[in-house]
């Protein structure tokens, strides 16, 4: 981090590659769109580059990057025309599956992606940081500027949409 | 599962996590890298070691200013007049008025005078 801080662009690198995944992931919940959420995500770390010097060390990195990221993300939506209906994850997979399941995962990702595209875009990244990131209810909380009650309900919420969509999920179907 | 948001310690769902990670793939690491590092360059961010460098010599050289400024403004200050001496606080107390005189002036006694009263 400090060395980041004074200009070492392969500890920059280094916290670019730490957090790129949790970044992306999280702009991409509230972006939809993969380019654009990138270009968030970019964006976010390009400002914790720029902020690094008012980064107070005592305090958690990930957090505060976080927030940085889950506001870029927000302002972008809130500026930018989003383009609905895109698809979430055009990219190819390592292994082509058979048409029978490709045609099942076909489907279930576009209700996923109805689903997610209608929950509230802070119920979204909510989830992400809580199911997928790991995050506590108290830092999401702090992460996106709402009360820890807001976060438990936007989380449970967002949950039980998304419950019901994936009643036949296997885990193998994400790999 | 019972989902409960009131809970405090509802636990990460694998199922939501599983589903998530599929539906929000990050892909190409090393190329997002490459672009978020060709764009800080563009940056040209001032590291902070510069700024430190830099600071330094400034807070210096304003706290010499600002020293110099005071020891001017302190030599081209009027001589103070009104400093109570003991003599004359003593004429003062020849009056009835010693205590009022020494509450009422604005700078102490001279300690120097009040010292060699008591060695006398």
């Amino acid at each position: 981090m400090a060395r980041a801080r004074d200009g070492d662009r392969d500890a920059f690198g280094a916290l670019v590659d730490m957090y790129q995944d949790a970044v992306r992931r999280v702009t991409r919940a509230v972006l939809h769109d993969a380019d654009e959420a990138d270009d968030a995500a970019q964006d976010a770390f390009l400002s914790v580059l720029v902020k690094l010097a008012q980064y107070d060390p005592s305090r958690p990195f990930r957090p505060w990057l976080m927030r940085i990221a889950a506001n870029m993300a927000i302002d972008r939506k809130r500026r930018r025309q989003v383009r609905r209906g895109q698809p979430l994850a055009p990219e190819a997979h390592s292994h082509e599956p058979s048409p029978q399941l490709h045609a099942e995962r076909t489907a279930l990702r576009e209700k996923l992606e109805a689903a997610m595209t209608h929950l509230p875009e802070r119920y979204r990244v909510a989830l992400v940081l809580y199911d997928v990131e790991g995050y506590s209810h108290p830092e999401i909380a702090e992460i996106l500027g709402i009360p820890v009650g807001t976060v438990r309900s936007a989380v449970f919420h967002a949950r039980r949409t998304l419950r019901p969509l994936l009643e036949g999920w296997r885990e193998a179907e994400g790999t | 599962m019972i989902l409960d948001f009131d809970s405090h310690d509802v636990p990460a769902d694998p199922k939501v996590k599983a589903a998530l990670e599929w539906l929000l793939p990050v892909t190409g690491p090393d190329e997002f890298r490459t672009r978020v590092l060709a764009r800080a360059l563009d940056l040209h961010v001032q590291p902070v070691s510069t700024l430190d460098r830099w600071a330094r010599p400034a807070l210096a050289a304003a706290a010499a200013i600002a020293l110099v400024a005071w020891l001017a403004g302190g030599l081209l200050e009027p001589a103070a007049t009104d400093t109570l001496t003991l003599d004359g606080a003593m004429v003062s107390s020849a009056t009835g008025s010693t205590p009022s005189a020494f509450i009422a002036s604005p700078r102490p006694p001279d300690a120097e005078a009040i010292a060699g009263l008591v060695v006398q």
